[in-house]
């Protein structure tokens, strides 16, 4: 029977999400970086190749990086089975994700048409490959529930946002091709702040809230409904064009992701669950700023001309609300597989149980709390440098540090896994079982 | 009638709910509270365990003729949370209240990824195709009631 060999066991070998979250913290180190060194023009208007670039390293090199590794993880979790070939395809999209982001980012920042080319090829292939991978093979199931509906609509974002960044990055390149620039360059963000991070983003916390932080559900018609006018505000956002008027499309997504952010909060606020942990401030913070976000583009759409606008849109949207859930999440991920790995190998031996850490011994609630600290931090540091440019050294060294707390965390919770299988190894060989 | 899935899945939260109550007891540092909580979530585990290893999962697993699959898993993962439970216990014993807390949080997370797996993938296939399931369901509304 078809439905039996559903398989619901699929975790994934630990080396697979962990080569993405190691990745990450690097890239969110270069950024950090180039602002320090390109203070003067990387936040001064978001058509410098500075900005450009400074943005893809962030929306590549750190949150797609994140969310492609975690998606190993979730999806199985989540009902959506597992993604094929699960160790090959990660050692495929990450080599791809990880030359794809630096050549773009290179790309952007010197108009090199080689690094542009390359880019594009790679980033096309790895995240584009993905997406349909993705799409075609884990989420046409009809297993799962609330979360799958926003993560489908994400995979189309994703699959769209790829294929306009595709073809910016080669019109770049060759500026023969002719592409209309901006208009094409407002719908690719458009898609990839909207239908997509902000998709997955709902789509992850529609299943990970409730259940977590004991906290009642969204809801199968809530859940549908926002879902629903995120995507179709994003795309009559990207697409509408002279037809449409942007203020609907504006106005389905700005409603939308108002009653989003406020049912976060509700829920949040009506959670079972009291302890204080950084997650739930993650989410409640996430949230907050995702009103900031909407006020600020409701003043943009309204006709506020101050072109710092757009900019302190994106800080506020990318570095604010995603990247603000993406660390916090990525601290508990790295710490429950690791822990979970482990113990499925004291399972055969209880004699290794005490070398067992906890969550909190591989991934501990004082770095989650440092890493909370720091990114806010770097997120006020940020958006006063869009407003006041000279503070922009200052927003790339914090930018620095909030990465180097997340690479300390991936690398520590790295070195405790190896540390703890190994001693757990050797006590299982004393028994004379093969580990 | 009432579902598997809609039953099993407010047992998950009657679970949920038994731990909380032990987290807050901890936090409240109220030596007798933490042991009535605990010893209440405790209950509710092995219940809902038993309940699905010596009802639910055999009626699946002759239905679909398929012992090693989803349900060798979820048994797997009651082993994984056992264990916890029996440390979490331990540490309870020796009064290490902090360390207690540890295992909580490692236990919920834990939990919380099964209980995913099952309610969106293993308790529907059972409403599916587990035949008669109002005699199966007052079966397992059986186990552990006093």
């Amino acid at each position: 029977m078809k439905l039996v060999t559903l398989r619901i066991d699929a975790l994934p070998p630990m080396r697979v999400p962990l080569r993405f979250y190691l990745t990450a913290p690097v890239f969110g180190m270069l950024a950090g970086s180039l602002l320090l060194v390109e203070s003067d023009t990387a936040l001064a208007s978001r058509w410098m190749p500075a900005a450009l670039a400074l943005t893809h390293l962030l929306t590549l090199g750190v949150l797609a990086m994140v969310m492609v590794g975690s998606l190993f993880q979730v999806l199985p979790v989540l009902g959506g089975g597992s993604i094929p070939g699960t160790g090959r395809t990660a050692a495929v999209v990450h080599p791809l994700l990880t030359i794809g982001s630096g050549s773009l980012g290179y790309g952007l920042l010197t108009h090199s048409a080689g690094s542009l080319t390359l880019g594009a090829a790679t980033l096309g292939v790895g995240l584009g490959g993905f997406a349909i991978l993705v799409g075609t093979r884990v989420l046409r199931r009809q297993a799962g529930g609330d979360a799958l509906f926003a993560i489908r609509l994400a995979a189309l974002g994703m699959a769209s946002t790829a294929a306009l960044g595709l073809v910016l990055a080669l019109g770049m390149a060759w500026p023969s091709l002719g592409i209309p620039f901006r208009l094409w360059t407002d719908a690719h963000a458009l898609l990839g702040f909207g239908a997509l991070t902000l998709l997955l983003v709902m789509g992850v916390s529609f299943q990970v809230v409730p259940m977590f932080h004991v906290a009642p559900p969204f809801g199968t018609r809530t859940t549908r409904v926002l879902s629903l006018g995120v995507f179709a505000g994003a795309l009559g956002l990207a697409f509408g064009g002279e037809l449409l008027d942007p203020r609907w499309p504006g106005a389905a997504l700005g409603l939308a992701s108002t009653a989003y952010a406020l049912a976060l909060l509700t829920r949040l606020h009506r959670r079972r669950r009291r302890r204080a942990e950084p997650l739930v401030r993650a989410w409640q913070l996430a949230a907050t700023l995702l009103l900031v976000t909407i006020a600020v583009g409701t003043a943009h759409l309204s006709g506020v001309g101050d072109p710092r606008l757009q900019i302190l849109l994106a800080a506020l949207f990318g570095y604010g609300f995603a990247l603000t859930v993406v660390l916090a999440m990525l601290g508990k991920i790295a710490a429950f597989l690791a822990f979970t790995h482990l113990q499925r190998q004291c399972l055969r031996a209880p004699e290794a149980i005490p070398l067992l850490p906890t969550m909190d011994d591989i991934v501990g609630s004082r770095a989650a709390w440092t890493q909370l600290g720091v990114h806010t931090l770097a997120l006020v540091a940020l958006c006063a440098a869009v407003l006041w440019p000279a503070s922009a050294p200052l927003a790339g060294a914090t930018m620095i540090a909030d990465f180097a707390v997340c690479g300390r965390n991936m690398l520590g919770a790295a070195l405790r896994y190896r540390r703890a299988e190994r001693a757990i190894h050797e006590t299982i060989a004393a028994t004379g079982q093969r580990p | 009638m009432e579902s598997l899935a809609t039953f099993l899945s407010a047992d998950h939260r009657d679970c949920d709910a038994a731990l909380t109550r032990f987290e807050d007891a901890i936090r409240a540092g109220d030596p007798g509270a933490i042991q009535q909580t605990f010893d209440a979530f405790h209950r509710a585990m092995v219940r809902h365990f038993a309940r699905e290893e010596d009802a639910l999962f055999p009626t699946f697993e002759a239905a679909t003729g398929n012992a090693h699959g989803p349900t060798a898993v979820m048994r797997m993962e009651h082993d994984q949370m056992r264990m916890v439970l029996a440390q979490l216990e331990a540490e309870l014993a020796r009064g290490e209240t902090s360390r207690s807390l540890a295992h909580a949080d490692t236990l919920m997370v834990l939990v919380q990824q099964h209980n995913m797996k099952e309610e969106q993938i293993l308790y529907p296939m059972c409403d599916q195709v587990c035949g008669d399931a109002a005699e199966l369901l007052a079966r397992i509304r059986g186990i552990g009631e006093d």
